[in-house]
């Protein structure tokens, strides 16, 4: 009986014993082949899947070494220049999913695939220095129409898309807020409640933080009148350019299960003749829409061609109606909407732009001004309030 | 530098370990060991590595004066000797944690105002330093002889598996394998599993679990469900054992690569049944070090009941001091101190006859409320907690956040409460036991799997935190 106890302890210790050597062998493996193949593969300069530039490699000098930069930025560099990176990315996605996970790097994964971006919390005094600039801007400029349209996020509007009882910040209260700041000097316009009627028409791309067209397009006719266009709305129809984008929210995530398709909007049966021009681009060109985008990653650059510091749209109409629009992405695919109802358009990008408004304003005959943004962007940058007060 | 890193697992390791064990004697291997621990040091203080240093060449000569005090027999003078090199250290400890803190609280009750300037705190310091203290004391003890090579002695001070969060590994423990040590495949191998367990522990239970409890502390007091409270608390409880105890793990099987034996930091503490014995088995080797170098020479329970509680107070008082220079890390060790008498000379003969689940589940809740003081920035927001946990303040007893948090957790909670028993471990080391090869196969996949499945998370600069830059 002992003897078999002692055949059996013996086994036993010999199986772990090889099992030890073969560990060894597997962990030096793979830690050194890791090791080596980062060394032998050829540096990215830009990760299409993460839609980022990648960290290179350092250069060292005292200064660097001593502040711990050089340091830091080698780990950065070790980390985004990473065999096959994409792949590892890949799988912390799905072991994330496999354990519940629903957030992913600050972006929900909802109900029919909706990848749905975490509103930032925004310093409150930042929001105050830009609804003050903006009130300040008004007060200055009593002779024009000026509204200020802000559009809730994805988060808000499509909240039942949400995994269930994720915490999320009350943008509605947000929203609330701006009305109070605003409302008593300028046209403020909240389509909220618009867009929550059509949750279920893809207003928002699932892949990426923009609101579709179809989106702007429902925006744009609960905010025609309070824009003051006043004649009856033109008939617009949808054409499909794109049916494979896939957006920033599937790069932050790394989660790549669904594709969106992109959408313009025409007048239907006219044509309305303008000419387009922006800051990065002084060549006139006779369309808003920029083909090209669709090869790139960031396909939702076919409006525009992206964002500029300016752009200046010409239009063959006689309205007598100049517009200036203050603007960020979320503007690029509603702006087509406005072209048949004013003579010129105007937009301005403030995070790239660094001229006088004033001298603009006054130099074109601006009847119109718009602020039109999303409200996460608009909430956490600043940029418009340096733009306004003329700093 | 933290081991759960990609520069750590694919730039650091790879080069230490070719360098380590291509160089023939251990003597150069210490060198090699000490040059790797000082760069792995200075890689995140790169000025305090000065200090770390000045740490190795003071205690390496005071140990070298102690022992030449005790030859002589100059009993007075090796007295005096070691009181001062003890004191050194402390003050060198006390200012660069405790000063702030003091001066703080000074100025909280003075009329005056000290100015004062909040120091980085030199990463490890109360590691590094409590294992210099066990070296000057046992040399002055007799109990060990001083180290007389300078190279070996500041490689067993800044030795990095151990150096920024333990365990903390008393000198004469490790003197012998300073001198000589083997490294065998089957212990690099062996040693290549502690680490793996380790990793996997830090990177995919601790920080999965973490980001739950990052994301419940966010939910503000009065929005706080009672289920809310409790998945948060319970989410802190199990990361913050995975994170330690997979940082001890690792710590442990980078030393066996190396030819070193340190001993266990942690022994499955939330099996336990009292709390007493929670601190048998939780960070075994600070509750060792404290019991020998401050308990036992305070007299230890030696001189009456009273004396007896004296004594255990100001242990528990200074352990939580230990854990960081604030108040809630002393109220959360005056905590344990106070249920640990208790238990020794009020409930224990009670806690033995209930049946061991109730044991159990009081242990847990009175560990669940310790993190709790742990975890909280002040003793106000401890209590709204605690007062939360029990249905005080808090906003209904379940609600869809709750139940969010729950869903998102639930199968990271099963997982980590299956592995901090020893039930998991076994029935998965009962796989090399088989006679079939395919369980074998199995066995060497899980390790395999942990690494490359971290490594994802590691590339990913996904939620990685340090947690003991206090300690």
């Amino acid at each position: 009986m002992d003897e078999l106890k002692e055949q059996r302890r013996h086994f036993q210790k010999k199986n772990k014993e090889i099992m030890c050597c073969v560990i060894a062998l597997l962990f030096a493996g793979i830690i050194f082949g890791l090791a080596i193949a980062g060394v032998v593969k050829k540096d990215v300069k830009f990760s299409e899947e993460e839609n980022r530039v990648l960290a290179q490699l350092p250069t060292s000098n005292v200064e660097d070494l001593k502040n711990k930069r050089f340091m830091e930025d080698l780990e950065a560099y070790t980390s985004d220049q990473f065999v096959m990176r994409d792949l590892w990315i890949r799988l912390k996605v799905y072991s994330d999913l496999c354990i519940g996970k629903r957030e992913l790097n600050g972006v929900y994964l909802g109900k029919d695939k909706y990848l749905i971006q975490e509103p930032l919390n925004p310093d409150p005094a930042y929001v105050q220095k830009t609804t003050g600039a903006m009130v300040q801007f008004a007060s200055d400029h009593q002779d024009m129409n000026i509204n200020a349209m802000i559009i809730p996020d994805a988060a808000y509007v499509m909240d039942q898309y949400l995994p269930k009882g994720a915490v999320i910040r009350d943008q509605g209260a947000d929203m609330e807020m701006l009305r109070e700041q605003l409302a008593f000097q300028m046209g403020f316009i909240d389509v909220g409640n618009t867009l929550k009627e059509h949750t279920d028409e893809e207003i928002y791309y699932r892949t990426d933080h923009h609101w579709t067209t179809r989106g702007a397009y429902y925006a744009f006719k609960a905010a025609a009148e309070q824009l003051g266009i006043s004649e009856t709305l033109k008939t617009y129809r949808p054409y499909t350019v794109s049916t494979d984008f896939s957006g920033t929210l599937a790069s932050t995530s790394g989660y790549h299960g669904a594709e969106d398709s992109i959408q313009v909007y025409a007048p239907e049966n006219e044509d309305v003749d303008y000419l387009v021009s922006d800051s990065d681009n002084k060549e006139k060109r006779a369309t808003v829409y920029d083909q090209s985008a669709l090869d790139r990653k960031n396909q939702y650059e076919v409006f525009f061609g992206g964002n500029h510091a300016s752009v200046e749209i010409e239009i063959a109409n006689e309205t007598d109606r100049k517009l200036l629009v203050f603007k960020d992405s979320y503007a690029n695919c509603f702006v087509p909407f406005l072209l048949p109802y004013y003579d010129k358009i105007i937009l301005i990008d403030p995070r790239y732009y660094y001229e006088q408004v004033e001298n603009l304003i006054t130099k074109e005959g601006i009847t119109d001004v718009l602020f039109l943004y999303n409200l996460n962007t608009f909430m956490s940058d600043n940029s418009l309030a340096d733009i306004l007060s003329g700093v | 530098m933290i081991f759960s890193s990609v520069f750590f697992l694919f730039v650091f390791l790879p080069i230490f370990l070719i360098a380590y064990h291509i160089l023939p004697f251990v003597k150069v291997k210490n060198l090699v060991l000490l040059v790797f621990s000082l760069i792995f040091y200075a890689w995140g203080e790169p000025v305090y590595v000065i200090l770390m240093l000045l740490n190795i060449a003071i205690n390496f000569v005071s140990g070298l004066e102690l022992e030449s005090y005790i030859e002589m027999k100059q009993h007075a003078k090796a007295r005096y000797a070691c009181i001062f090199t003890v004191a050194l250290n402390l003050l060198i400890l006390g200012f660069y944690k405790y000063y702030g803190f003091v001066i703080e609280n000074l100025n909280a009750v003075l009329p005056v105002d000290i100015p004062y300037r909040e120091l980085a705190l030199p990463i490890g310091i109360s590691f590094y330093t409590f294992q210099t203290l066990s070296y000057v004391i046992d040399v002055y003890r007799g109990k060990t002889r001083a180290q007389h090579d300078p190279i070996a002695f500041g490689a067993y001070i800044s030795m990095f598996p151990q150096l920024i969060a333990g365990p903390i590994v008393r000198y004469s423990d490790i003197e012998a394998q300073l001198r000589s040590r083997r490294v065998t495949l089957v212990k690099f191998g062996n040693g290549a599993m502690w680490f793996l367990r380790g990793l996997g522990k830090k990177v995919l239970i601790a920080n999965n679990i973490g980001s739950i409890y990052e994301a419940v502390m966010l939910v503000d007091a009065p929005q706080r469900s009672v289920l809310t409270a409790w998945v948060g608390c319970f989410a802190y409880t199990m990361q913050i054992y995975f994170d330690f105890s997979g940082y001890s793990d690792m710590a442990i099987g980078l030393g066996k690569m190396l030819g070193f034996d340190f001993m266990k930091n942690f022994d499955y503490p939330y099996t336990s049944k009292s709390i007493t014995e929670f601190w048998r088995r939780w960070h075994i080797s600070l509750s060792s070090w404290f019991k020998e170098y401050v308990y036992i020479p305070l007299g230890g329970n030696r001189g009456g009941t009273a004396k007896t509680i004296r004594n255990l107070m100001i242990v528990w008082a200074l352990t939580g001091l230990w854990h960081g220079a604030a108040w809630n890390f002393i109220f959360w060790g005056i905590y344990y101190g106070l249920i640990i008498c208790l238990e020794k000379y009020v409930f224990q003969k009670y806690l033995d006859r209930l049946p061991g689940i109730l044991r159990h589940i009081y242990t847990m809740v009175l560990v669940m409320i310790g993190w709790v003081l742990f975890f909280s920035p002040s003793l106000g927001s401890a209590m709204t907690y605690i007062g939360n946990l029990f249905g005080i303040g808090a906003k209904g007893l379940v609600d869809q956040t709750g139940f969010y948090f729950l869903r998102t957790s639930l199968v990271l909670g099963i997982l980590s409460v299956l592995a901090s028993t020893p039930v998991l471990y076994h029935r998965f080391s009962r796989l090399l036991h088989s006679r079939k090869r395919y369980k074998h196969v199995v066995y060497a996949m899980v390790y395999v799997g942990i690494l490359l499945i971290s490594v994802a998370y590691l590339v990913n600069d996904t939620y990685n935190p340090f947690l003991y830059f206090r300690f």
